[in-house]
């Protein structure tokens, strides 16, 4: 499985990985894979590329629980990102697993 | 007997939850998420408001004809919290000098249905943080506002349950109780976030 992780700090990866230093240039290993392509980061990771609108879907999992703080997984945008809904089910009456695609405009 | 105090919020996906009417990201309501309210308002008869909600509404609902939520808020007696006296006439409006959070611990010992929370993000706050709703009825639009108020904003409890439906393609509903005693905090890591 081709891997990129993204740093501006890491010169070096093992584990055959790509190095992406800009979250723009993200679309060249993406575009280069068959498939999804699946971002495991934190928020400031996928603050990044939804900032640059280059997540194409998310597939959220949301505990029952108001945190009252702490590092919200959404940041602040410029522009609104409409979605449409894919899919959302509860999985053990406590946790709810959503799906949303970006709704982009096509020309 | 005790009546649960449920919080009724529409919310764009990266949970901000301006009115509707001047965020665009909510889109039209189509005839599920009208049953989906419906239902909610159908337990409640007595509707709590803060100030700016009750200010905007009172102009505005009194005249509307979008049902069921027009005849729904006109005709069940409110309960407005402000500090200040409102300058604004709605009939059936109450007007609260005490602070919420102890009047609504009173008001839930009362007989009655549920006690609904519309909007009010400020009035919403408090009460989730004395640990004072009941129910968490959220209604996600599938949006990315990018920014404007959240309502959970300092605010802590856990939930026992909740259910899932999608509703229009425009919007999933979430039914959540809310558990005010297993209170405990969680960072946001990964996809997995909290409400």
């Amino acid at each position: 499985m081709p891997r990129a992780v993204l740093s501006r700090t890491v010169t070096e990866a093992d584990w055959d990985a790509t190095i992406v230093t800009d979250a723009a240039r993200v679309r060249g290993p993406a575009d280069a894979a068959d498939g999804d392509t699946h971002v495991f980061g934190g928020s400031s990771t996928v603050a990044a590329l939804a900032e640059a609108d280059l997540v194409d879907g998310y597939r959220i999992v949301v505990h029952p629980v108001v945190p009252g703080g702490g590092t919200p997984f959404f940041p602040a945008l410029a522009n609104r990102q409409p979605m449409t809904s894919v899919e959302s089910r509860t999985f053990d009456g406590r946790v709810t697993g959503l799906r949303y695609a970006r709704a982009r405009v096509t020309s | 007997m005790t009546r649960n105090v449920v919080l009724y919020e529409l919310m764009s996906l990266d949970g901000f939850a301006d009115d509707p009417g001047e965020g665009d990201w909510f889109g039209d309501a189509d005839e599920r998420l009208i049953g989906y309210l419906a239902d909610v308002i159908g337990r409640q008869d007595c509707v709590l408001l803060g100030r700016r909600t009750f200010e905007k509404w009172a102009p505005h609902w009194p005249s509307s004809t979008m049902q069921p939520f027009a005849d729904f808020i006109n005709t069940t007696p409110k309960l407005v919290f402000s500090s200040t006296a409102p300058s604004l006439d709605w009939p059936g409006t109450t007007h609260v000098t005490e602070p919420a959070p102890a009047f609504v611990a009173g008001l839930k010992q009362r007989d009655g249905g549920d006690i609904g929370v519309h909007g009010s993000l400020t009035l919403a706050r408090a009460l989730l943080a004395a640990h004072l709703v009941d129910e968490l009825r959220l209604v996600v639009a599938p949006s990315l506002a990018g920014g404007g108020k959240r309502p959970f904003d300092g605010a802590t409890c856990s939930a026992s349950s909740s259910s899932a439906r999608t509703a229009p393609a425009a919007a999933c509903c979430s039914t959540t109780a809310a558990a005010p005693d297993h209170v405990h905090r969680r960072r946001l890591t990964h996809s997995h976030i909290g409400i």
